[in-house]
């Protein structure tokens, strides 16, 4: 029985699917860490759900059928204490893993390459400001949606792009995030990534993909009208695969 | 005095079987989380992990 919940709860898939619950799978140690946290917190929500369930339930028992109830009670000293003192203790022994989590993520040592990312109505444009062309360009690309349409065989819904961001695996890579008309956001859940694109502001995060695959996201920000038709479509590869399609460019 | 006793020691009465209670059952799901679901999911992860560690050192 305790098995068939683990059954509805797990998809274990980079995309989003319908009516999945729980994460997408990691490809990150950002995102194995958000994870942790996750369900670290989680634990303590169980055990606080338990314990206040049993208590409402036990006083509408109890005092349903009692009208005279806590007739001259006016304030309970001790119990004020318990119950300002408990969630404290939760709340620092959930905020101190948060606090480590959230500046380890922040963290943005050496990378090996950048990619800088554009948000604009309704696409991303990609810059590999670490590569030049053999015109002295540095490479850039637009990425769209594949319209509904000129969907192929395999291809997903408003998650399909003509041209995806190709990143090499066990690389320290930095992603700088903009926007240039209003604020989106770049979020890929496999990677553990949602930062805000700002028109204006850089803002960096980093991601070290531990695996091959491709990896899907959304913007996240709300933007217009097209803003569930810019999603992002991450293509983590080998290192000699991706100096080949570098070459390509 | 009054008709009816003022109501006391209700707290010490009930309050620690009460805990005691909300507590199990708290703590039963929460180890279900853990120990059942969690757990399950790490080791997946790692599993699959160890052999990706495997077949990249078999390749090199």
């Amino acid at each position: 029985m305790l098995n068939l919940l683990n059954m509805i709860n797990i998809i274990y898939n980079d995309v989003p699917t319908p009516y999945s619950c729980y994460f997408q799978d990691s490809a990150t140690p950002n995102q194995e860490g958000i994870l942790e946290l996750h369900d670290n917190i989680m634990f303590y929500l169980f055990i606080i759900l338990g314990l206040v369930s049993w208590m409402l339930f036990n006083i509408v028992r109890t005092y349903t059928k009692n009208p005279m109830a806590y007739k001259y009670i006016k304030h309970g000293q001790t119990i004020e204490i318990l119950w300002t003192i408990l969630p404290a203790v939760i709340l620092l022994i959930i905020a101190f893993p948060s606090f480590i989590l959230l500046y380890l993520c922040d963290e943005v040592i050496s990378p090996a390459m950048t990619i800088k990312a554009i948000g604009y109505q309704w696409y991303w444009k990609y810059e590999y400001s670490d590569f030049i062309n053999d015109n002295g360009e540095t490479i850039e690309f637009e990425s769209y949606v594949i319209p509904d349409d000129l969907l192929e065989e395999g291809q997903l819904r408003l998650l399909d792009t003509d041209t995806s961001i190709m990143v090499p695996v066990d690389t320290h890579i930095r992603f700088v995030v903009t926007a240039a008309d209003v604020i989106h956001d770049f979020c890929i859940p496999s990677l553990g990534i949602k930062v805000d694109a700002n028109p204006g502001r850089l803002n960096q995060v980093s991601a070290l993909i531990q695996r091959e695959g491709v990896f899907y996201g959304q913007c996240s920000e709300l933007c217009g009208i097209n803003h569930c038709a810019m999603p992002i479509k991450v293509e983590a590869v080998s290192l000699p695969k991706f100096l080949e399609w570098l070459n390509d460019q | 005095m009054s008709a009816i006793a003022p109501i006391t020691g209700t707290l010490k009465k009930r309050i620690f079987t009460d805990i005691t209670i909300g507590f199990a059952l708290g703590g039963a799901m929460a180890s279900y989380w853990w120990w059942g679901f969690h757990n399950g999911v790490i080791n997946k992860r790692e599993d699959y992990y160890a052999k990706l560690a495997q077949l990249k050192n078999s390749e090199e």
